[in-house]
């Protein structure tokens, strides 16, 4: 059964994880993030008597992406010594989510830190947590608004979704036909990015030199499916420079499947992918960049927020700031969603910094 | 009493066998049909890189198939197919990224790990009695389970893999993929166990009338786990290939994959209920399914449209195959009824 819940919850909702989610990918054990050396300006915020108790519920447990936001989130909890917990089916289905959850509540923690399966499906078991005095800070994918006081998002999808033509337009600096590698249709995150990258080549100059494919494939965050896909549009367009795709499986999967072909170095793969799986993309100088975000530093943001939002520190007002210290000062902006905003772009000049 | 001629046995056991005829030669003339139709509608699909691009896309899912085409002529299925080649690629791969002395023995190391598997598979059908469906969705979970665990949400990135390994993913032999070739081989090798090996004939009566086998002597138990055996085996291979090919290895490799096998081996000709069909057969349903994959990314259709045409291309084979079936029957009870009346 694990297999068709895999199979189905990546056709829902796995995609969603800015693709990031989906990605599989390595935690080195001997991994160090890079995010949270910023401990101490967030230290500000340790609590005074009792130990917070503060839950992180990925989708589910077991991929590399999440494994990198938890690190995060234990280096905030070591910080402001709260009583972190990290809790998740490795089930990738909204009813384990949705169980997990109750489960949770009734432990009284004083903080959730969710990345929503369903966005809409978890949200009764989130606003259950709400009205039991619990504060909940989605990261990653969001809830129903009125499901969560916070979003703390990576990136909002314009300017991922300009990233990652930043990324293209490295990897291939004439511009060319571009096609889109997407998880699902069901993935909000993915299917806004394609429109908001859509969008900036029809009217954005800087990115005037590409053309795109209008049909978008799905590979449901396949490796194989997406070698597949790519290898069929080099086929079906023989003009082709650059597939983009916001699933960090399909990325580097695509770029592999364009080195088999024999093609790297003229044809390119980009956009959403943990460093560890591109490294050697770039190294070989097939490859000139990737781009992602640091989660372990989501992972630490989100739960200094929660944190914050417990001991009362903080508010969900518009305009509220939120000091996280090394990591940062963030703004409360509209509908509760605090924007992280801060990309990363991986070239052969900074590979080596990333353990992640 | 004269007994029918030599030349009448042959012409009437024939009828049954050109019903199997037919039927590879119907997915055969499918197979023209969606070239001509792909061809017109896109004529870029037509050409010697395309062919390579879809034969290449095959070779994986060809291999795959002659494996549970192994199983499926007993009549059984592995529904866990998927699971022991991610099994097998994630923890090969692992364990030669750790000891790189061991590069040179992925591919024993790889299969004999798929046959364990299988082994499990095979016992679990055959001594614990347990519908081969059920049984293999078990071990479906608890393969996946298993390399999940070992994996503990890390990956073997493309980097770790043993160079030769990597090399034989991208390197072509006669303007083709070195996996075409290996596919051949490999499709070839197990039609030629099947066919002349006293084994392979076994696993054809086992699966046309298992109570028949089991009176003429078969030791049923025995052909049923070594058929899951050699499956397992060449599943964990195939993982192994296809862990080469996508470079960076997470637990999730080749999840789901078993619907695609299955749909290969019952579009190419091989009865979902046992005893009749061939690997050649499996091995073109794979071109066919690769050949639609390849063809609506061309058209610029969507995957959805995809899983359509799938799905019915599955129906449709499987209703012919009962067709076939029944003629086969029915042409069984006439030489009978002749037989008797002489």
């Amino acid at each position: 059964m694990t297999e068709s819940a895999f199979t189905r919850r990546r056709f829902i909702g796995i995609a969603a994880a800015a693709g990031a989610a989906a990605a599989a990918v390595p935690l080195l054990s001997a991994c160090t993030t890079t995010a949270p050396g910023a401990a101490t300006a967030a230290g500000s915020a340790s609590a005074g008597g009792a130990k917070l108790k503060v839950f992180m519920a990925p989708k589910f447990t077991g991929l590399a992406y999440f494994e990198v936001a938890r690190k995060g989130g234990e280096d905030a909890g070591k910080e402001l010594g709260l009583d972190f917990q990290y809790i998740g089916s490795d089930k990738a289905e909204a009813t384990e989510q949705i169980a997990t959850l109750t489960n949770a509540v009734a432990q009284k923690p004083n903080a959730l830190v969710v990345s929503a399966i369903d966005g809409d499906a978890v949200a009764p078991a989130l606003r259950q947590a709400r009205s039991a005095g619990i504060k909940v800070v989605t990261y990653d994918a969001d809830a129903a608004a009125d499901a969560r006081d916070l979003f703390v998002n990576q990136l909002s999808y314009e300017l991922a979704a300009q990233t990652m033509l930043d990324a293209a337009l490295l990897n291939s600096p004439e511009g060319g036909l571009v096609a889109f590698i997407s998880a699902s249709p069901t993935a909000p995150n993915h299917t806004a990015h394609v429109k908001f990258m859509k969008q900036n080549i029809d009217t954005n100059p800087k990115y005037s030199k590409f053309k795109y494919v209008d049909t978008v494939q799905f590979a449901a965050d396949d490796a194989q499916k997406s070698q597949d896909i790519a290898l069929n549009l080099m086929q079906a367009h023989p003009d082709l420079k650059v597939i983009i795709s916001s699933s960090a499986v399909s990325a580097p999967a695509a770029e592999q499947a364009i080195i088999n072909a024999g093609k790297g170095g003229k044809v390119f793969a980009t956009g959403v992918a943990l460093p560890s799986s591109v490294k050697d993309f770039i190294k070989s100088g097939n490859s000139k960049a990737f781009m992602m975000w640091d989660p372990a530093e989501l992972g630490y943001v989100a739960t200094v927020a929660a944190a914050q939002l417990a001991q009362g520190k903080i508010t969900t007002d518009k305009g509220t700031k939120i000091d996280c210290g090394k990591a940062g000062t963030y703004e409360v902006g509209e509908a509760g969603e605090v924007l992280y905003n801060k990309p990363l772009m991986f070239t052969a000049d900074n590979i080596d910094q990333y353990s992640f | 009493m004269s007994e029918p001629s030599v030349l009448e046995r042959l012409r009437l056991s024939g009828s049954g066998g050109a019903a199997l005829r037919v039927r590879f030669i119907g997915v055969l003339a499918f197979q023209v049909l969606l070239i001509v139709v792909f061809t017109a509608l896109n004529p870029r699909f037509i050409g010697w890189d395309n062919a390579q691009s879809i034969l290449f896309t095959a070779a994986i899912l060809a291999m795959a198939a002659a494996g549970q085409t192994l199983v499926v002529l007993t009549g059984n299925l592995d529904l866990s197919v998927g699971s022991i080649m991610g099994l097998c690629a994630y923890v090969v791969f692992d364990v030669t990224s750790q000891a790189p002395w061991l590069a040179g023995l992925t591919v024993p190391f790889a299969v004999a790990l798929g046959a364990v598997l299988g082994l499990a598979n095979g016992l679990l059908v055959t001594y614990l009695k347990i519908p081969s469906m059920v049984a293999t969705l078990g071990t479906l979970s608890v393969y996946r389970g298993l390399v999940s665990f070992y994996a503990n949400a890390m990956e073997v990135t493309s980097g770790e893999l043993p160079q030769w390994m990597r090399t034989l993913a991208t390197v072509r032999w006669l303007g083709l993929s070195s996996y075409v070739w290996i596919a051949v081989l490999v499709v070839v090798l197990v039609g030629l166990a099947l066919s002349l090996l006293p084994w392979g004939r076994k696993l054809y009566a086992l699966g046309s009338n298992a109570r028949a086998a089991y009176y003429y002597g078969l030791n049923e138990n025995g052909i049923l786990v070594g058929a899951y055996v050699a499956a397992g085996g060449i599943a964990g291979f195939v993982g192994l290939l296809l862990g080469a090919q996508v470079g960076n290895i997470n637990s999730l490799l080749a999840s789901g994959i078993e619907m695609q096998v299955l749909a290969a081996v019952v579009i190419g000709g091989v009865s979902i209920w046992g005893g009749s069909g061939s690997v050649y057969g499996a091995a073109l349903g794979a071109i066919v399914l690769a050949t639609i994959n390849n063809g609506l990314v061309l058209l610029g259709v969507q995957e959805f449209y995809r899983l359509l045409i799938q799905g019915l291309a599955i129906v449709a084979a499987v209703a012919v195959d009962a067709l076939v079936q029944k003629r086969v029957l029915t042409a069984t009870r006439r030489r009978v009824i002749l037989e008797v009346a002489a």
